[in-house]
């Protein structure tokens, strides 16, 4: 009886330590087992790499996305993805807009396209991207963008969103300014800028006497400017100007055309190409915008974009900026609908919204009811402006991003949030 | 329209038509004497502005020295170009006109890769504007009519007074003839292309301040000396010389009248001319090229 009793108490803790030491086995086992494979995310991108600011776009982009992947990219599904960013230069026009869109869809099986800069070559590629369910997240200026026809495509800079932040700040300071002359490039752009210009300007008071168009590449303003000096409006605004030497050379002309009133841009213009061209008198007065890294106390954002692009190329271009938005947007928009497919991230931003942080401060997706639009599709955001006094931008204010978003439903109407 | 916007109008229509002339007149030069139809004109005029631009920029040389070196620079260039190239197919138009392509894709790539494609700039050398009236006329352009009108009068000179004008002159009008006349016709016809081509490179000089730099400025250049060339005639100096000033003036009035549209201004005002001049103002049908 007692061996029995033996035997049973031995069977049972050679049971119990078989049961411990298969545990064991088992959690060790999947201690040391190695974690899930990094994935990579193609993504797609067209710049205009013959202008500068397509050259500095590209130069930013290389800066943040190998930062985001040496950070371990974002987690989808459980799944960690990097980002494999491929771009092709669209050259500013259609026609090579739309092949490097093709190029990217049908050849590189990207899915999500970033931060193209140019209206002619983001519409040249739109059917493309809605036929093929690509989500765009980009630049440029045309309405079309917005269309209330497009399911896959977020505006996500402020070009269209930015003119009646603007004027409010324009009417601050130029409050007895009743009439203006724009210069504007004669392409899909500049036609946008302007006509939607025209409307805000209208709408705070302000009488557009002309629009003078102008090929893009061109270099000789004399001619037009003396036209738009004949005027004698009291101010000069520029409605999809290029910010570089190109706008140098316009303000210069204006200036030698004896023009005197105040002049006002959306663009934020680099300073190094423009004061190469135009002495400081031509230049000063212009209020414009002004990059988020250049204002007194930056936020942390701009702070860091700023140094890592600096640590990168030596030199900071407040241009980089500019047309990075969409990368912000793309990577919120992810991580926000937890899903990699198009259709499934467009229709939870478009009927939701996003809020993300940009350089600037902060930007949120817009419904564009005038436009037709009753999906969140357009991009409002933080801005801040400057004047250029003797030769540099002097920060002069803020407009935050409520008070940018009842600018432009008190211009555009009907309910934006 | 006041006065004081026809000033204005005329001012600049002048300063860009010299401009047209004198690049113009390098392209004359190198069809009439060297007969080379040369479509990388316009590239030795985007030379012309780097090469100032490296110089005032980066080696901070004076401006009018950078001008003068940069002409200099331009008009070795072209000769080198002739010896290697066009010596050895002068005489078949086609050829040289082909070649002369290849040599502009070349200079213009040449260009992208070693400067980059952004747009360069060079600060006013005269700044400020001169008030006549109520007219503002800036102190550049007028000194870049005046230093157009300048260096026209040293080609006249230099064609009109000089032996190797002289030389040119002859080999212009008959080759042979002006071989057995003991002339180095060779030696000629590099020298016109190094003369021709450094009037193109002294206009990039010249316009560097007032324009901006990039690879590929030299194709509308040369797109708006050939329709110089149509007006004013093939190989007439003076033709292109009023033919270089009508698509100033016309370019310049054209967009205060039409805006946008005036380059159908310049095109309808071509057609015109030659519709009753099939040669342009000053030159003559050319039968056979």
């Amino acid at each position: 009886m007692k061996r029995k009793k033996s035997i049973i108490f031995l069977g049972t803790i050679s049971s119990l330590l078989i049961l411990i030491i298969g545990i064991f086995a088992f959690l060790s086992r999947s201690i040391a087992q190695p974690p899930k494979e990094v994935k990579t995310l193609k993504v797609g991108s067209t710049l205009p790499l013959n202008l500068g600011m397509g050259v500095e776009t590209k130069k930013m982009l290389e800066v943040i996305v190998p930062k985001f992947n040496e950070a371990g990219g974002f987690t989808v599904q459980g799944q960690r993805y990097t980002i494999d960013l491929i771009l092709y230069d669209d050259k500013y026009s259609a026609e090579a807009g739309r092949a490097a869109v093709e190029r990217l869809i049908y050849q590189d099986k990207v899915k999500f396209i970033i931060c193209q800069i140019g209206s002619a070559p983001i519409v040249a590629g739109l059917a493309t991207t809605e036929s093929e369910k690509v989500m765009s997240f980009v630049g440029g200026a045309s309405p079309k963008i917005v269309s209330p026809k497009n399911r896959y495509i977020f505006g996500t800079s402020t070009t269209r969103t930015s003119i009646p932040p603007l004027w409010t700040m324009a009417k601050r300071v130029f409050p007895n300014a009743k009439t203006v002359v724009f210069l504007s490039p004669d392409d899909e752009t500049g036609r946008a800028r302007a006509n939607e210009e025209t409307r805000v300007a209208e709408a705070f008071g302000v009488k557009v006497l002309q629009v003078l168009h102008y090929p893009r590449d061109t270099v000789d303003f004399s001619s037009i400017t003396a036209k738009a000096k004949s005027f004698n409006s009291d101010l000069i605004d520029y409605p999809g100007a290029v910010a570089g030497t190109q706008f140098g050379l316009q303000l210069k002309a204006i200036y030698a055309a004896g023009f005197r009133g105040g002049q006002i841009s959306a663009i934020t213009p680099q300073m190094d190409e423009i004061t190469a061209v135009a002495s400081p008198e031509a230049l000063e007065g212009l209020l414009c915008t002004m990059q988020g890294t250049e204002v007194p106390n930056p936020y942390p954002l701009a702070h860091e974009v700023k140094q890592d692009y600096m640590k990168k190329y030596g030199k900071w271009s407040e241009a980089s900026l500019t047309w990075i938005h969409g990368w912000f947007a793309f990577v919120q928009a992810i991580k926000k609908a937890d899903s990699l497919d198009p259709e499934v991230v467009a229709n939870l931003i478009a009927a939701r919204g996003l809020e993300w942080e940009i350089p600037n401060g902060k930007a949120m997706l817009v419904k564009r009811p005038d436009l037709g639009n009753n999906r969140y599709c357009d991009t409002c955001a933080e801005m801040a402006y400057s004047q250029i006094k003797n030769g540099k931008l002097a920060f002069i204010g803020r407009i935050p991003l409520d008070e940018a978003v009842s600018a432009c439903e008190k211009v555009f109407g009907g309910k934006w949030r | 329209m006041t006065a004081a916007l026809f000033t204005q109008l005329l001012v600049n229509g002048l300063a860009t038509g010299m401009v047209y002339v004198l690049i113009a007149s390098g392209l004359i030069l190198v069809l009439g004497v060297a007969r080379i139809f040369n479509f990388a004109h316009g590239e030795f005029y985007m030379l012309g502005a780097y090469a100032t631009f490296a110089l005032c920029q980066v080696l901070q040389v004076n401006f009018f020295i950078s001008i003068i070196l940069s002409m200099f620079v331009v008009a070795l260039l072209a000769a080198i170009c002739y010896r290697l190239i066009f010596h050895h197919i002068r005489g078949n138009l086609l050829l040289c006109a082909a070649a002369s392509m290849g040599l502009s894709m070349m200079f213009e790539r040449g260009a992208l890769v070693s400067f980059g494609t952004q747009e360069r700039g060079l600060p006013s050398v005269f700044t400020g504007v001169m008030a006549i009236g109520d007219a503002a006329l800036p102190v550049e352009k007028i000194a870049v009519i005046l230093l157009c009108v300048a260096i026209m009068l040293g080609l006249y000179y230099l064609l009109m007074r000089t032996k190797l004008g002289k030389a040119m002159r002859a080999v212009k009008l008959d080759t042979e003839v002006a071989a057995l006349q003991g002339i180095n016709t060779t030696m000629v016809y590099a020298l016109a292309m190094a003369v021709g081509c450094s009037l193109a490179g002294l206009a990039g000089g010249i316009i560097a301040p007032l324009f901006s730099i990039t690879p590929n400025m030299g194709h509308a250049m040369l797109l708006k000396c050939f329709m110089v060339l149509i007006v004013g005639g093939l190989e007439s100096m003076l033709g292109g010389v009023v033919g270089g000033l009508i698509i100033g003036m016309t370019l310049s009035f054209g967009y205060y009248i039409l805006g946008g549209l005036s380059e159908i201004l310049l095109f309808s005002i071509i057609g015109m001319i030659l519709v009753f001049k099939p040669g342009g103002l000053f030159g003559e049908v050319v039968e056979d090229v």
